[in-house]
């Protein structure tokens, strides 16, 4: 099974993009499963995401990169030698560290079959000075950034041109190395784009 | 849709040991049934109301408050990063309206502790369910 995160800061749209994503790249009979940690005690991203009819598993009572790292393990480990789904989306807690989440799905991947997918960052363009001013929440986003393999700049349909040109400037500043991309869940700009890229980028474990 | 249980838990990553969370579910009821138009206005009440009680008790940044209101078969969905312009409600699907509504919602705080950002939270449900003539009958 193939690993695909769907990370970024608190409100960026990430349970809203999986929505979306899991229509684009469930076709052809591919199975698709959704991991899904909310950060409080209760869950309730997992809720919204279970009308979408696809499996989902929630792994709540702290974040996954770090708190409850150990669930993700044996989560995949089940996923892996029971429903065996061909991708895994794995939207962690907006406060998380994407690597730590990879490295964990390394770990994991010793005892069953998981390839890790790329790492899609979510970028919330309408919020660009919010994200880059405040320290604590700076030095978070700057990591998460720092993690991505794409970043997606989200919400462009309701942010500025220099909004989102400021976020394209400040995440390419942060790592080079990452795609970006436009994305609109309003008006669908970029998702078929992003499920392209994600079902076709395979990083060997 | 499955839950993992607790398990072993480590320590907070430093990144975000300034960030606390906090969640809870209410069951609720009232003499007469609740719309589907009425549960919306609702929501985007009810983000608004822990928003600004959650500001009151001093918090740094409103991270996500996020809500399922689950009654009459349907679900409507609700959150916010803290500005009251950037409230999403969405879901739906109530078949005959009910006057049962089960309430899930959960938070994340910069600047508040746990139980500070629970207590805001809680104490903004409550006053908001009273408005709207809902009676609490179990909180978990």
């Amino acid at each position: 099974m193939k690993l695909v995160q769907v990370a970024g800061y608190l409100g960026s749209g990430k349970t809203t993009l999986i929505l979306d994503l899991v229509r684009a790249m469930a076709v052809d009979g591919v199975k698709v499963a959704i991991l899904v940690n909310d950060v409080g005690e209760i869950p309730v991203d997992g809720k919204v995401l279970s009308l979408s009819g696809m499996t989902v598993k929630d792994i709540g009572g702290g974040c996954v990169c770090c708190q409850v790292a150990g669930n993700l393990m044996k989560t995949l480990e089940t996923l892996g030698t029971t429903q065996k789904p061909d991708i895994v989306i794995v939207e962690p807690t907006g406060i998380a560290v994407p690597e730590s989440i990879r490295e964990t799905a390394r770990m994991a991947s010793r005892r069953v079959k998981v390839t890790l997918g790329p790492v899609i960052v979510l970028f919330d363009t309408t919020r660009v000075d919010k994200l880059i001013s405040y320290d604590t929440i700076n030095r978070l986003v700057a990591r998460q950034v720092n993690d991505a393999d794409i970043v997606a700049l989200s919400k462009v349909d309701a942010a500025s041109e220099e909004a989102i040109a400021k976020s394209a400037a400040e995440v390419a500043r942060i790592n080079p190395k990452a795609r970006i991309l436009r994305l609109s869940a309003e008006s669908g700009e970029g998702i078929e784009e992003l499920a392209r890229q994600a079902q076709r980028e395979l990083a060997p474990v | 849709m499955s839950q993992t249980g607790r398990g072993h838990e480590n320590s907070k990553s430093p990144l975000h040991q300034e960030f606390n969370s906090c969640g809870f579910v209410m069951s609720m009821r009232r003499q007469t049934p609740l719309g589907e138009d009425e549960l919306r206005a609702m929501a985007r009440e009810l983000m608004l109301a822990v928003t600004e009680k959650t500001r009151i008790a001093g918090a740094v940044e409103v991270g996500h408050i996020k809500a399922v209101m689950e009654s009459g078969g349907g679900i409507i969905y609700a959150n916010t990063v803290g500005d009251p312009s950037d409230i999403t409600v969405k879901g739906g699907g109530l078949g005959s309206p009910s006057m049962e509504l089960k309430l899930t919602l959960n938070s994340v705080i910069l600047g508040l502790s746990g139980d500070e950002a629970a207590s805001a939270a809680r104490e903004a449900a409550e006053v908001w369910a009273g408005i709207y003539g809902l009676k609490v009958n179990s909180k978990e």
